[in-house]
């Protein structure tokens, strides 16, 4: 008897070790998915759509050899060469570079490689994304309307003209499987490429069906009219001269590279909003000789280029106050004020707002400031969305984020498409 | 030599008697594994022996990294339960003893033991998204450290035998194979100039470094022990291991994986012999090394008492203490660098020469061992044991590669046959972990590398152990 149990628990034991010792495999992920290179996934225009009435007589014709309108095109995952007509169309995404950004800026951050796992694994809807540049000048001119900075908003936004003489959408739909319902375009931007996008979004707002932006300069006074851009000015003075004055000399001599995004942030946005022609923005016809003075702000920081080409004034002077004949101008292209030429122009516009939780430019304060404003005039709860830093990484720019939130903006505007299943 | 049972990097499947009744063996110590459990017992053998065992075991272990940098993605498998390398593990071992008539009677004995292990693999990671599709070593988190004993055991009697003092020294054999993957900070994230910043942008902050070390060392150690026969029913043993230090050295490789953008890298930003664009066209640059480091082995305390409830059945409690607050990880220390990057990418040679540490802020641990062996019949031995381990790993530098996630509850049992001179073993053991859950990430001596892993931890292990024994 004893022997029996014996045996029957040695045999007990023994199951349990062998059915204990099973091989269970392997769990590691795998998956036939493999992602495209941003190569594999682009279309590139090398010339770019020309738009020589938008951006033919802009401070920065001179720089440029052709008025082109560069871009980068995301072919959607399934279909790698979307022809126009052949096929159900596509919902289109707008994505405007920030300051000094290439129309690869999304690329070189991930977009191929992330809209193509969304797009595999269901989670947006099979879209068509245009990169647009923003490295126009000092960095692009914050795709405003203006002679002399370029007329942006239109050469984006607007539609009704031909493959040739066209906006960037007439030109794209032209050629490629897009659908041009307004409910399946949107239109997004990173920084200065949000403000982009909410100006086009405003301007143009029978074009958008969807508007998002991440940390951008949407107020430039921010809440209390001290706020945004403003703080700025002083920085901008203590980065050339840590006396916190500059000279006439010191200001001519400006390094004006992309090494220093602050003041080119500035002379970026001052083509547009102060160029030192002011009829500029007026001028609809025959466009006027660069280098007139009749309209020259005395006692204004006031930047000439060594060809006497650019000319603008900075909304500031030499001690970091405020020019107020200046900032008037700039305040001008303030997104709620543009918007109060276009009444009703975000109601029926789907929106949202990400933010990185340190910009160091000041524009996530901006963007809440905006949002807030924004949310109280359409009755909408439009709580921006916030991408905080990592010990060691802050979150100073939302450059550095792109990646982590690029997927949220894809899986935003695709929730607002409507696309047939 | 120094000692250890089970928890920690401690190997639990030597001899199968002593762990047929749970490990309680210290005041039993009636084989040729007393060299490891006590070496005063070999006074009590009485005749000459030469055993071989053969422990077969497998560890069952899974790990859910949970492993964030501040609210995002890594590239570790997150959230998903992993199990580690299948793979079943041999350890042979064995001894001969023998009695000769020098000094009294003296009884000697020499055995090859392995006295600490820790052998699996785990596949964790991959480089995310648009990072680099290169692939990655199965092997990413990766520990095989042996320390095996050549142990010299000498016993005699004193008090007409009712005590009995032994002592084992040990030559040790450290052999170690070691791999991981840290995250090393991309030189150009303090950049101020875009230009250069944006080489440093989200998910290329962190450049992914995997390194493999394989090398080896000698030791030496010894073992006290002490055995007394308090009465004819009680005996009572004490042991004390001493610490080692291994100094072990090796060949070290290391897999940088850089950015694969070519986006970027063609770019006229970036010009092609730049160090700038190496950086950015998905080199996986392979880097060669020498390494030293030291492998400092806890001492311990033991004690067990053994009990003759009857002529056939005994019992036996032991308890250890191990001191493994004397393991301060591995300082990987590399020398004589090959085939690294092209001297004037500064930033480059200065990323791929670093040393690394593998922190381990471990504490004492103790253990609870029990058993009983009964004697059939005359030629049949049945054992059983159960016992309790403490883990001496805490939160702050848990690391997959010495998993032990928590106290231990093990349970044994086995049989033993005697065939004429022949003595055939059985024993078999499962050991269950408590589970671990790591939700703070540490960096514990400030050198930017995370010295815990983040995640979750189950753990089992089961031993088979054979032995076949001669008397002569």
């Amino acid at each position: 008897m004893t022997k029996k149990i014996s045996v029957a628990l040695s045999v007990l034991l023994a199951v349990a070790v062998i059915s204990g010792c099973s091989d269970r495999g392997t769990n590691v992920p795998g998956s036939d998915f493999e992602p495209r290179k941003a190569n594999e996934a682009m279309i590139t225009n090398v010339g770019g759509h020309q738009a020589p009435y938008e951006l033919g007589l802009s401070m920065f014709i001179g720089v440029r050899t052709f008025p082109a309108i560069p871009y980068k095109m995301y072919t959607p995952y399934f279909d790698v060469a979307p022809t126009q007509g052949i096929g159900a169309k596509y919902p289109v995404l707008y994505l405007l570079a920030p300051l000094d950004g290439p129309d690869a800026f999304y690329f070189d951050r991930g977009l191929a490689a992330i809209a193509d796992s969304l797009i595999y694994y269901g989670e947006i809807d099979p879209m068509i994304i245009v990169c647009l540049a923003a490295d126009d000048g000092y960095g692009g001119t914050f795709y405003a309307n203006s002679w002399s900075g370029g007329k942006y908003s239109d050469a984006y936004g607007k539609r009704g003209g031909g493959l040739i003489d066209g906006s960037i959408i007439d030109y794209l739909e032209a050629i490629y499987n897009i659908d041009t319902n307004r409910v399946n375009r949107g239109i997004s931007g990173f920084g200065m490429g949000g403000y982009g996008a909410f100006r086009i979004g405003v301007e143009h707002f029978e074009n958008f069906g969807s508007i998002s932006a991440v940390s951008a300069p949407l107020d430039f006074d921010g809440p209390n009219g001290n706020g945004g851009f403003v703080p700025l000015f002083q920085q901008v003075i203590d980065q050339i001269d840590p006396s916190g004055v500059i000279s006439q000399e010191e200001y001519k001599n400006i390094d004006t590279t992309s090494e220093f995004p602050l003041r080119t942030l500035f002379f970026a946005a001052a083509c547009s909003f102060s160029p030192h022609i002011l009829d500029y923005e007026t001028v609809t016809g025959t466009p006027p000789v660069v280098g007139g003075d009749t309209t020259f702000l005395e006692d204004t920081l006031t930047y000439f280029n060594t060809e006497g080409t650019i000319e603008f004034h900075l909304p500031f002077d030499s001690t970091g106050d405020v020019r107020q004949q200046v900032w008037d101008y700039w305040l001008d292209n303030d997104i709620l004020r543009i918007m109060d030429n276009y009444p009703g122009a975000l109601t029926y516009t789907n929106m949202k707002f990400f933010n990185v939780s340190d910009h160091e430019f000041g524009f996530t304060e901006q963007t809440n400031s905006f949002a807030d404003s924004l949310g109280v005039l359409l009755n909408r709860r439009l709580t921006p969305m916030t991408f905080p830093g990592y010990e060691g990484y802050p979150a100073v720019s939302s450059s550095r984020y792109v990646y982590d939130i690029l997927p949220e903006i894809l899986k935003f505007h695709s929730e607002t498409f409507d696309v047939p299943q | 030599m120094p000692a250890a049972f089970g928890s920690g990097f401690g190997y639990d499947g030597l001899g199968v008697k002593a762990r047929g009744m749970g490990g309680a063996f210290r005041a039993v110590a009636d084989d040729w594994s007393a060299a490891y459990y006590n070496p005063a017992g070999y006074n009590r053998i009485m005749d000459n022996i030469m055993t071989g065992n053969l422990d077969i075991f497998h560890n069952r272990f899974s790990t859910t990294p949970r492993v964030y940098r501040g609210d995002y993605p890594t590239g570790f498998y997150n959230d998903r339960e992993l199990y580690n390398e299948h793979e079943f593990l041999n350890v042979p071992q064995g001894g001969i003893v023998f009695r000769l008539p020098v000094w009294g009677e003296t009884v000697f004995g020499f055995s090859i033991m392995q006295t600490f292990d820790e052998n699996h693999s785990w596949e964790l990671y991959d480089n995310l998204l648009d990072y680099n599709r290169a692939a990655f070593s199965k092997k990413q988190f990766y520990n095989n450290l042996d320390v095996v004993a050549f142990q010299a055991t000498a016993a005699r009697g004193y008090m007409e035998d009712r005590l009995s003092i032994g002592i084992g020294l040990a030559l040790l054999r450290g052999d170690l194979d070691y791999n991981s993957v840290v995250f090393r900070t991309n030189p150009y994230v303090d950049e101020t100039d875009p230009v250069l910043r944006q080489i440093a942008d989200r998910p290329y902050d962190k450049i992914p470094e995997w390194y493999a070390t394989t090398g080896s060392g000698w030791g030496f150690g010894y073992t006290l022990g002490l055995l007394y026969e308090v009465s004819e029913k009680v005996d009572f043993g004490f042991v004390f291991k001493g610490p080692s230090t291994i100094d072990i050295s090796g060949d070290a490789k290391f897999l940088y994986y850089l950015r694969d953008n070519p986006s970027l890298a063609n770019s006229p930003l970036y010009f092609d012999t730049t160090e700038e664009h190496y950086f950015l066209e998905g080199v996986v640059e392979d880097v060669y090394a020498d390494f030293e480091t030291t492998l400092e082995v806890p001492p311990s305390v033991s004690g067990g008492i053994a009990y003759d409830v009857n002529e056939k059945l005994k019992l036996a409690l032991d308890a250890e203490m191990v001191f493994w607050s004397n393991f301060e990880g591995f300082e990987f220390s590399f020398s004589d660098y090959t085939d690294l990057p092209r001297a004037n990418f500064t930033r480059a040679n200065d990323l791929m020469q670093k040393d690394v540490t593998v922190s381990a802020d471990w504490d004492n641990a103790i253990s609870y061992m029990m058993g009983g062996n009964y004697q059939l019949n005359n030629f049949t031995e049945l054992r059983a044991g159960f016992g309790y381990d403490q883990s001496p790993i805490g939160e702050t530098t848990y690391m997959p590669q010495f998993f032990d996630p928590g106290d231990q509850y093990f349970f044994s049992g086995g049989v033993g046959f005697d065939v004429d001179f022949w003595h055939l073993e059985l024993a078999l053991s499962y050991r269950h972990y408590e589970n671990l859950n790591v939700w703070e990430s540490s960096d514990v001596d400030g050198d930017g590398l995370m010295d815990n892993m983040t995640g979750g931890y189950t753990a089992d292990k089961y031993h088979t152990i054979l032995g076949i024994s001669y008397r002569f």
